[in-house]
C-alpha cells in the first residue's frame, strides 16, 4: 500500500522520468511528434564530439560558478554567523530576497546590466577602461550562474557555521593553531556538511540550467540545457531532446553519490591513525 | 635566581561596560600547584581562566607566565592549555587525531608526536580507543581525550573549565580523583574553574574564591573552611550559621542582645555590624546546658531534616535566634535525637566561632 503522498511523488516525479526514458529510445515521425520504439540513434547522436565538447562546457561553467559561489558564500555565511550578532538572521534573510522576485526578471536586469551601453561599462568607463561586450563571453554566463544560486550555497553553509560550537576555534587556537590554520584544520572541516550540501545545491541546478546561458551567454557558450530546450520548445527533436536530458539525469545521480560519498563520515581506520 | 610563581595576575581587570567582570584582581600560583578558582556563576572565575589562556586581553594589570609578560601574547603562541567545559573535540577527527593537533601545530616530529599521543592515551587510559571517531565515545571518555590533548602538549598550566560538570555525580568523582592522580603524575600547574565548593576541596591545594570579580580570599581548602575571612566565603564554602551582632570589647551582643564572647578567630575590625559564623557541626546540642566554656542557649527545636549521616536541627533560641546545628548519626548516639518542639539547649566554643565583617 502506497501512503497518498508517495502516490503523488510516484506520479509528479517517476511518471515524466519514464515518458522521458522511453522516448529517448524513441524516433518521431514526418511530423516531429514522437513514436515509442527502440533505437539508439538518440543516445549516438548525444555522444558526437560537439555534444561533449558542450557537455564538458557545462561542467566546466558549472563547476567554476560552485567554486566562486563557494567562497563567496563562505565569506557571507561567516559573516553573518560570527559577527553580525542580531543581525545575523536578518543578513540572510536579505540574502534570500531577491528570490521572491522572478527568475526571468532577475535575469534580463543583468543583461541590461551587462549590456554594451550598461552601468557595468560605464562604471569601468569612469577609469578609463574600453568597454567591453560582456553578452555571450564565459564571464557573463558564470557570473549569471553565480548570482542565480549563491543564496542555495549561503544558506546550507550558515545553518552549518551556526550549528558550529564556537569553542571550536577556542580550541583550535589553545592548540597552536594560527588564525589561518584554526580556519582551516577546524572551522572548514566542522562546516563540511554545509559545503558540501551547498556545492551540491549549486552545482546540480548550474548543470542543467538553461535561462543564463540564453540571455547571458552566445553561441559560443551554449550549455546541455539550451540544446535540451532547442529540442522541446523550437523545432528540434523531442527524442533526442529526451536522450539528452537522460545522459543530464545521469550526471546527476552521479554527482550526487560523489557527494554524499564524500559527506559520509570518514571511518576511523587505525592505518590512517598517528599512532 | 629564586623561582617565580609559574602564575602570576598583576592587578588584572576586565569590564565589559559597566560591569566589572574581573575587578583588580592579583594573584600568583606556584610551580606544580593545583589551584582552583570558586565562585558562583559570573563571579569573574571563567574570564579570569580566559585572561590566562589569551582569549580575552584585560583591561588593566598584566598576566605573567613564568616571570614573563604575557599579557598580549595571543592564545596559540602561549604556552598554556585548556580543557573546555565542552570538551570542544575535533569531532572530524578520531581520538589520536584529536590528541596530536597540538602537536602537528607546533611542527613536532611525526615519530615524536606518535610517542607522545601513545604515552597521552596511556594516562588517559584510552590506548584501545586511540581510532574511535569522537561521536562514538560516552562523556567521560570524551573528557578524557580533552585532557590528553592538552596535556601532550606539556604546557606550563594546564587550565580547566569545570571540566565535570556535564558528568552524573558518580562518574564526577571518579574523574575528581582520576585528575589529581595525573596532576600528580605529570606535575603541571593546574588552574580549575569549578562553581561546586565541594570539588574545590576535594582536589585543590588552594583556592581563590571569587565573588563580583574579586578576590575573597585564596588558602588551603582546610583555611577556607575553618578561618573564611568574609561572610560570602563562610557561606559559600559548607554551611555556616551567621549571626548578627555588634562588637563590645571581647564580646559581641548578638541581636537577641546575647552576649558571646569573641574566640581567637577575628577576621574583621569592625565594630557596629559584625557577624559571628559557627558551623553547624560546632554547634553542640543537649537536654541541658554543658560546663565550661561553652556558650549557651536555650530554646526549642522547630525542625529536624534527616541527613543520612547526621540530623541537621533548627532550634529557635529564647531570645530569637534561630541556630542550626548538625548532629552526627555516630555508634551509641542513637537516643539523643530530639524531637520538633522539644527543650534544648544549644552552644558552641568560642574558638569554634569566627568574626566577619556583616558588608550587607
Amino acid at each position: 500500500m502506497l501512503a497518498p503522498s508517495s502516490l503523488v511523488l510516484l506520479l509528479l516525479f517517476l511518471a515524466p522520468l519514464a515518458m522521458l526514458a522511453a522516448y529517448s529510445f524513441g524516433t518521431v515521425d514526418v511530423l516531429g511528434r514522437p513514436q515509442l520504439g527502440f533505437t539508439l540513434d538518440n543516445y549516438e547522436q548525444a555522444v558526437q564530439g560537439y555534444n561533449l565538447a558542450i557537455v564538458a562546457r557545462t561542467v566546466w561553467y558549472a563547476a567554476a560558478a560552485t567554486a566562486i559561489c563557494l567562497v563567496l558564500g563562505y565569506t557571507v555565511a561567516y559573516t553573518a554567523a560570527r559577527f553580525a550578532g542580531r543581525f545575523s538572521a536578518l543578513l540572510v534573510a536579505l540574502v534570500v530576497v531577491p528570490w521572491l522576485v522572478s527568475y526571468v526578471v532577475r535575469i534580463y536586469a543583468w543583461k541590461q546590466l551587462l549590456g554594451d551601453d550598461g552601468i557595468v561599462n560605464s562604471a569601468i568607463g569612469m577609469f578609463g577602461v574600453t568597454p567591453v561586450s560582456w553578452i555571450g563571453t564565459p564571464y557573463a554566463v558564470i557570473g549569471g550562474l553565480v548570482y542565480s544560486y549563491l543564496p542555495l550555497m549561503i544558506l546550507p553553509l550558515y545553518a552549518s557555521l551556526k550549528d558550529m560550537d564556537p569553542s571550536l576555534i577556542d580550541a583550535g587556537k589553545d592548540l597552536f593553531g594560527t588564525p589561518r590554520k584554526t580556519f582551516w584544520f577546524v572551522t572548514l572541516p566542522s562546516t563540511r556538511t554545509g559545503v558540501i550540501g551547498g556545492c551540491m545545491l549549486v552545482f546540480l541546478p548550474a548543470l542543467g540550467d538553461f535561462a543564463t546561458a540564453q540571455f547571458l551567454g552566445g553561441a559560443q557558450t551554449t550549455m546541455v540545457g539550451n540544446i535540451v530546450a532547442d529540442q522541446f520548445v523550437a523545432s528540434g527533436q523531442q527524442t533526442f531532446g529526451a536522450a539528452l536530458s537522460m545522459g543530464l539525469v545521469l550526471l546527476l545521480v552521479v554527482t550526487v553519490l560523489l557527494g554524499s560519498l564524500l559527506n559520509r563520515r570518514r571511518r576511523g581506520r587505525l592505518s590512517d591513525v598517528v599512532v | 635566581m629564586s623561582e617565580s610563581p609559574t602564575v602570576q595576575l598583576v592587578d588584572v581587570s576586565k569590564r565589559y561596560g559597566d560591569a566589572a567582570a574581573v575587578d583588580h584582581v592579583d594573584l600568583d600560583i606556584a610551580t606544580g600547584e593545583f589551584f582552583s578558582l570558586l565562585g558562583p556563576s559570573g563571579c569573574g572565575k571563567t574570564t579570569t581562566l580566559r585572561m590566562l589562556a589569551g582569549f580575552i586581553v584585560p583591561d588593566e594589570g598584566a598576566v605573567l607566565l613564568d616571570g614573563t609578560d604575557v599579557t598580549d601574547v595571543p592564545p596559540y603562541r602561549r604556552d598554556v592549555n585548556t580543557v573546555f567545559q565542552s570538551y570542544a573535540l575535533f569531532d572530524h577527527l578520531t581520538v589520536a587525531d584529536n590528541i596530536a593537533f597540538g602537536l602537528k601545530r607546533r611542527g613536532v616530529k611525526k615519530q615524536e608526536i606518535r610517542r607522545r599521543v601513545g604515552e597521552g592515551l596511556e594516562l588517559v587510559d584510552l590506548l584501545p580507543r586511540a581510532g574511535a571517531r569522537v561521536k562514538e565515545l560516552s562523556g567521560g571518555q570524551c573528557q578524557r581525550v580533552a585532557l590528553a590533548r592538552a596535556l601532550v602538549n606539556r604546557p606550563k598550566v594546564l587550565l580547566l573549565d569545570e571540566p565535570l560538570g556535564a558528568l552524573d555525580l558518580k562518574l564526577r568523582r571518579q574523574m575528581q580523583s582520576e585528575l589529581k592522580r595525573i596532576q600528580r603524575e605529570v606535575g603541571i600547574t593546574f588552574v580549575y574553574v569549578t562553581h561546586d565548593q565541594e570539588e574545590a576541596l576535594t582536589m585543590s591545594d588552594r583556592i581563590g574564591v571569587m565573588n563580583h570579580g574579586r578576590l575573597e580570599q585564596v588558602d588551603a581548602p582546610e583555611q577556607l573552611y575553618e578561618a573564611p575571612s568574609t561572610a560570602f566565603v563562610a557561606g559559600f564554602i559548607g554551611n555556616t550559621n551567621l549571626l548578627r551582632g555588634r562588637r563590645s570589647g571581647d564580646m559581641v551582643i548578638l541581636e537577641g542582645g546575647t552576649k558571646v564572647p569573641v574566640g581567637a578567630r577575628v577576621a574583621s575590625d569592625a565594630i557596629d555590624r559584625v557577624l559571628v559564623s559557627v558551623r553547624p557541626e560546632k554547634v553542640q546540642l543537649g537536654a541541658a546546658p554543658e560546663a565550661g566554656d561553652v556558650v549557651a542557649f536555650t530554646g526549642r527545636v522547630t525542625e529536624a531534616v534527616y541527613l543520612g549521616a547526621s540530623t541537621r536541627y533548627s532550634v529557635r533560641c529564647d531570645d530569637g535566634l534561630l541556630v542550626t546545628s548538625d548532629q552526627p548519626h555516630a555508634a551509641g548516639a542513637e537516643d539523643r535525637a530530639h524531637v520538633v518542639g522539644a527543650p534544648v539547649t544549644v552552644g558552641w566554643r568560642p574558638q569554634d566561632s569566627v568574626v566577619l565583617a556583616d558588608s550587607d
